[in-house]
């Protein structure tokens, strides 16, 4: 395979959405549209919003043929870094501290056996060049902890020691998908020092600033507790980028050392959410979409099934031998393994990180988005069908029912 | 009818599923209290109708699948009749909508749709 297109997001890219008659502002209008319509889908068909506002992107770069313009490429790559904090801050560090021994190998080689084979496959089989192997390896080696999360929730396995196991081995998966989006491309030059000294400055000092500044400044209109996360994962970016990495190592374990703050300041961690989810986002999965050349997918189908393979197989030859140690209940194993194989988030923002960084083209980023949303919907829905653990799941929940009749018949 | 019969009644509401293939926890957090909070009202409306009439409840909460997690529930209580309501079908030629139509067609008991 050869890279022909040039990075979307570069000025050649803004002057042909010009050309096709879609100014910044047709453009924005636009997309507002796609992710107005998206979210409102989303709710009638219990999808995710993120996989509508991705196929919404799709269709705007596809259909109306429009190009990612730099403000949308920048606001997008912001979007990354606060989504990888907002996964980080996500994480139940309690359960993580229970969970850590068993689940710290299922984690890792949930990781590293997809990353080494989905890097070798994009190297010697696909002919890419090691940079661009190594964003496949990275994209593909993710599990999605939000997937994970939706399916054991819904099923009530959050509450049994198999959920618990699976979202603790997803975070270790997490945290290694992001040290090797970080590190991987770093350039030793003098701003890695200064990146890597003002990482550690910030995640230490951020959870200790935290109560007294948001105790001062905070639960105010003007939210100056989001403008000072903001500020911090800016100031990461740019130092990042000059060092030739990514800032979205310290994004999550500046996320991870503020999770005890937000477990005990929710409405803080609810208006964060309503920021990026409302605004910042949605435009990042659009923009994702509006980079995916279904042309490209579709005349690329033998690298796309190699890369599929490369991502699934790893992961179930690596995790499931493991599982079976852990998870001996009927189907467990499989169910807990197929989860594992989930992804979505990391994936999509380690496709575009390099993508937006010229390491890897347009077809090369289609074909990674296409296996990277397909690990979210496939392995899901046959862990779902097929390999559900129903003597695992705790009785009905029902702590609802007592809520209900604990709660005062005023306030009902 | 269940003063009448002397009937036990368990009242199950069963949840559809949560945002598929999420992004983050964050839009399944979101969407998990808001079933929360539908379904308590649901179930706190069950009780208050039960205790008007005086008539003595049982109330469950379950995720997942509604069809297969009612007639589950059904066969696991032993249950003599699963009492379900339905939406109807967008489609014309359809009289049930398919959670009534899966639970009539697959529970080990006599089903009562009510209209």
């Amino acid at each position: 395979m050869t890279p022909t297109d040039p990075p979307s997001g570069s000025v050649g890219s803004s002057r042909r959405s010009e050309v096709a008659g879609l100014d910044s502002l047709a453009l924005a209008a636009v997309l507002a549209a796609v992710v107005l319509g998206a979210s409102m889908v989303s709710v009638h068909a219990g999808l995710s919003v993120a996989i509508l506002e991705l196929v919404g992107g799709v269709f705007v770069g596809n259909a109306l043929g429009a190009e990612p313009q730099e403000w949308l490429v920048f606001i997008a790559t912001f979007a990354g870094v606060v989504l990888t904090f907002l996964a980080g801050a996500e994480v139940d560090v309690g359960l993580l501290r229970r969970e850590w021994k068993p689940s710290v190998a299922i984690g890792l080689v949930s990781f590293a056996a997809p990353f080494v084979v989905a890097m070798a496959a994009a190297y010697w089989l696909l002919d890419w060049s090691a940079k661009a192997s190594a964003i496949a390896g990275i994209a593909l080696s993710t599990t999605s902890l939000a997937v994970v999360y939706a399916v054991l929730v819904e099923s009530g396995l959050n509450q049994a020691r198999l959920g618990k196991l699976l979202m603790s081995a997803t975070f270790v998966t997490d945290f290694a998908t992001a040290a090797a989006l970080s590190t991987i491309f770093i350039r030793p030059n003098p701003w890695f020092a200064a990146f890597l000294a003002v990482s550690i400055a910030v995640i230490l000092a951020l959870p200790k600033l935290a109560p007294p500044f948001f105790r001062r400044y905070g639960d105010r209109v003007i939210e100056p507790e989001i403008k000072l996360v903001f500020a911090a994962l800016l100031l990461l970016m740019w130092l990042g980028e000059r060092s030739g990495g990514h800032a979205v190592l310290p994004a999550f374990v500046l996320g991870l050392v503020m999770a005890r703050h937000y477990e005990s300041h929710r409405r803080e961690q609810e208006r964060l959410r309503v920021v990026a989810f409302a605004f910042l986002t949605p435009l990042f999965f659009v923009r994702g979409g509006m980079a995916v050349s279904l042309s490209a997918v579709w005349t690329s189908l033998g690298a796309l099934g190699v890369l599929f393979a490369a991502k699934m197989l790893p992961k179930l030859g690596g995790v499931y031998p493991l599982a079976r140690r852990t998870l001996r209940g009927p189907g467990e194993a499989w169910f807990g393994t197929l989860l594992m194989s989930t992804g979505l988030t990391f994936g999509t923002i380690s496709s575009l990180y390099g993508l937006n960084a010229g390491i890897i083209d347009r077809t090369q980023f289609s074909l990674l988005l296409t296996v990277v949303v397909g690990s979210a919907v496939i392995p899901t829905i046959i862990a779902q069908r097929w390999f559900t653990p129903h003597h695992a799941i705790p009785g009905a929940r029902d702590s609802l029912a007592e809520d209900v009749a604990a709660e005062p018949e005023a306030a009902r | 009818m269940a003063l009448d019969l002397d009937a036990r009644v368990e009242v199950l509401a069963v949840s559809g599923h949560l945002p598929r293939y999420a992004a983050t926890r964050g839009e399944v957090d979101d969407a998990l209290e808001e079933r929360d909070a539908f379904f308590a009202g649901v179930l706190a409306d069950a009780r208050t109708l039960a205790a008007e009439r005086d008539v003595a409840i049982t109330t469950t909460f379950k995720p997942g699948h509604p069809a297969e997690e009612i007639v589950r529930y059904g066969q696991e209580s032993g249950a003599d009749l699963i009492v379900l309501g339905h939406r109807g079908h967008l489609l014309h030629g359809f009289p049930l909508g398919s959670t009534a139509a899966r639970v009539t067609r697959h529970a080990h008991c006599p089903v009562l749709v009510v209209r």
